[in-house]
Order: structure tokens, then sequence, then C-alpha cells
């Protein structure tokens, strides 16, 4: 399948999820991570300097 | 087995009707015993203060407490269709919250490298619903001391059709973002 119609096909399926969720309402759903650990990218980043290079490297490429 | 995954959205387990933000979501998997599995997908409230558009992505199996067990090894039946049922709430999220970016570890260097070999070998799939970054953790050395204690510079590049790394030398963090026209 070309790219368009393979991204257009994927957003459909999603639209219509998404529709159908907020006409359902939310599930109440809701979960913890059973180990607590935070993400390596959160324990890496202490600084607002660290954050700001990462950020601004990340939105940029 | 990450060799053997391909992503389809078309071919997808269901999933139930998610959170009112679009962050928690379960679905059915076979396993390949035959048996049912209930497995959890959660994409974080919890944000680092500093990064706060980066929302962690983890799935499993989970008990009575709601907690996600995301160690666990378990034997799928199609882990294709879990990774594209993954694929899916992300694409979700992402359209849900403009501007805002997932990233996965992977709980230990065997699952990372089976995720990024699953993303390497979709990447022409992929590419088409995301942005994906690879992220590398160094350390700065300065001119009178060594290095200092926590001093890390976290560095993000793109991810391109032709990258190709081994285990040893793996990225330490993955990040997707819808993808920008």
């Amino acid at each position: 399948m070309e790219k368009n119609e393979l991204r257009k096909k994927v957003m459909k399926d999603v639209d219509e999820f998404v529709k159908n969720a907020k006409k359902h309402g939310s599930s109440g759903l809701k979960f913890t991570l059973k180990s607590g650990e935070q993400s390596s990218l959160h324990k890496m980043i202490k600084t607002k300097e660290q954050a700001h290079i990462f950020m601004t490297l990340l939105k940029s490429l | 087995m990450a060799l053997n995954i391909r992503i389809d959205i078309e071919n997808r387990y269901k999933l139930t009707y998610p959170d009112g933000d679009f962050r928690y979501y379960t679905f059915d998997s076979s396993l390949s015993d035959g048996r049912q599995q209930l497995i959890a997908i959660q994409i974080s409230e919890e944000v680092h203060p500093l990064i706060p558009d980066v929302h962690n992505l983890a799935f499993g199996p989970f008990n009575e407490q709601n907690e996600i067990d995301d160690r666990i090894k378990l034997t799928h039946a199609d882990h294709s269709k879990v990774f594209s049922t993954i694929v899916f709430a992300s694409v979700t999220f992402l359209t849900i919250h403009k501007g805002k970016f997932i990233g996965i570890d992977g709980s230990d260097t065997r699952r990372a490298y089976l995720y990024y070999r699953c993303i390497m070998n979709n990447f022409a799939y992929l590419e088409t619903l995301f942005d994906i970054y690879r992220v590398n953790y160094y350390v700065r050395l300065y001119r009178d001391i060594e290095y200092k204690k926590d001093d890390f510079i976290i560095v993000p590049k793109r991810i391109t059709e032709t990258d190709n790394i081994s285990c040893q030398t793996l990225y330490n963090y993955f990040i997707f973002r819808e993808k920008q026209a």
C-alpha cells in the first residue's frame, strides 16, 4: 500500500476508535508499574540545562 | 522473534475503551499454550517536571492491584498482533495529545534490542505514522577534572532506515512523535 494511503487508513481507524471511546465515556482504567521504576530518561535529566538542551534538540529534529 | 514481527494495524487485538485521557488500555492476547492473557498498556501520567512533554510507555500483564508487570516474559501466539495493538494505542494517544512524545526503555537490554530490531524491520510502515528518535547518554569530560558525577548530556537523533547497530552499542531510549508533515 502506498504510504499516504496507509496513513489515511490508519488514521481513519484511529478516528473511529476515538469517536466510539468518547461516546462510551471513560472506562476508568488506571495502572501503575509493579517495578515502580522511572524511565532511564527521567533518571538522567536532573538540571534545567540538560532538559533545555535535550528538548531543544528533540524538537528541532 | 524480532525478525518475525510485522506491524500491521489491520492485524491487531480489540482494545477496550480507554480512560478519559487515552492513556490506559487493555486487550486480550492469545498465548502460545492456548490461554488468554489480559495485557495492559500504560502511557504515563507522571512526567518529569523538566520534560513534561515526554510520556513513558509500558505494557504487560497486570495483577489484582492493577500493577503492570513489564518484566515478565510471555510467549504470545502472535507477537505481531500484540505489537500492532500497542502501536495503535500509541498513535491514538499522540493524535489526542498533540505535541507530545512517547518514550520506551525496554526493561532490560534484551527487550530493548527486540524493540530496536522491531522498529528497523518495520521502519517503512512505522515512519508513515511516527517520527522516531533514539537517545544516547554521554558523560561530559572537563578540562581540569575527569568528569563530574551525574553530569550527563542527553542527545536525541532521528532514526533513519539505514540505522544499524549492535546490541552492545544499543541506544539508551527510544522516542516517538506523531508524524510531522
